[in-house]
């Protein structure tokens, strides 16, 4: 039975969390932004030193590279945690189920590369808009690529597809491995129907001898939200 | 435009990022000068003459988009680029609504910021003239 206190008292907790969290990455953002522009002063440094700063310009040079190529690897992760630290600004909210499969799918890529899978998300163009938990929708599409990326062996491929159709919308998660049919597994299907539900759509599975092969997500139109969605980076705080 | 006239006020609290574009600028032919809050800036447009502004949008105190709020009362003419390190939409259109000539994106190009602080340059002094 839910409990309305411990579920806000749940919802502040999270929320200070997600505040915590965007601000220690505005921070970090702050130190790339200067190593990189320290890097770059490197090069003009080398560029104005009479003589070319000696034997060893070509590979100072090449190191200040690298230093800004890491630099923009770091943004680029920093960027991807904002973004999820505000996913829980609010725990009602209106967001564009494309923009969160795309932010939990950067977020899943080091699991992935981990596991020697390649994970590869494709995205229609569309967007579609739906009310809820954000949170909630990112946690169970997490799952759903750990579900893909759990099954699959070295090397394969996992792909998890957006698309909208006539009736809504589509998130498919689908193997190169079948997923084999396992307690955890179902748990974690059982979370997943649960999950939707909220979102009033439905999940479908596809199974051969008994293993899942593809997982769907469905979100009839009367799942999408009439309301603009939140901005997409974030409040800025 | 010859940018070895072009002065230009930069403002951003990383004071080690701040002191680096500074140096930058000043090697590729500008007259650039930080402070680290947002009331300096105001002090500095009062007292000195520049050809256009850089502000970062989150400052301790006085936060770039007050500051370009208080410039366009005093010093309309001033040409005012906006930096973020942090890709809020809402505060780019509400810097741009301000009044803010440019926003640019942290990390930042510095040959892209040279060439937008000369773009904003000529503007102001265009409208000066005019």
């Amino acid at each position: 039975m839910d409990d309305p206190g411990r579920n806000r008292s749940r919802e502040e907790g999270l929320a200070f969390f997600g505040k915590v969290m965007a601000g220690q990455s505005h921070e970090v953002t702050n130190v790339l932004n200067t190593i990189s522009e320290l890097a770059g002063l490197q090069k003009d440094l080398l560029g104005r030193a009479p003589d070319g700063g000696g034997g060893e310009t070509g590979r100072i040079r090449e190191v200040a590279g690298k230093i800004q190529r890491q630099v923009r690897r770091g943004q680029e992760i920093v960027r991807g945690m904002n973004e999820f630290a505000h996913s829980v600004d609010v725990a009602d909210g209106v967001f564009d189920l494309r923009q969160a499969l795309r932010q939990v799918a950067g977020l899943a890529e080091r699991q992935a590369r981990l596991k020697e899978v390649r994970l590869l998300a494709e995205l229609a163009d569309d967007a579609f808009v739906v009310q809820g938990s954000p949170l909630s929708l990112q946690q169970a599409v997490y799952s759903l690529i750990e579900i893909g990326l759990e099954a699959a062996s070295d090397r394969r491929t996992v792909t998890v597809a957006y698309r909208t159709t006539a009736a809504g919308a589509e998130i498919a998660m689908a193997s190169a491995d079948p997923v084999p049919g396992r307690a955890e597994v179902d748990l974690k299907l059982a979370f997943l129907q649960e999950v939707l539900a909220r979102f009033g759509a439905e999940m479908a599975t596809s199974s051969v001898d008994g293993r899942v092969g593809r997982i769907v997500f469905s979100f009839s139109s009367d799942s999408r939200s009439g309301r603009a969605p939140v901005a997409e980076s974030g409040t800025g705080r | 435009m010859n940018v070895e006239r072009i002065r230009v006020l930069l403002a951003d609290d990383e004071e080690e990022w701040l002191s680096t574009v500074v140096e930058r600028l000043g090697f590729r032919g500008m007259d650039a000068v930080g402070v680290t809050r947002g009331v300096d800036v105001l002090r500095e447009v009062d007292s000195r003459g520049f050809d256009a502004v850089v502000l970062d949008v989150k400052m301790p105190g006085l936060g770039g988009l007050d500051v370009i709020r208080r410039m366009k009362e005093t010093h309309g003419e001033m040409e005012v680029i906006l930096l973020s390190g942090h890709g809020s939409k809402e505060s780019m259109e509400e810097g741009l609504r301000l009044g803010a000539f440019e926003y640019l994106q942290k990390p930042i190009d510095i040959e892209a910021l040279v060439e937008a602080i000369k773009r904003a340059a000529a503007r102001g002094r265009e409208r000066s003239s005019g």
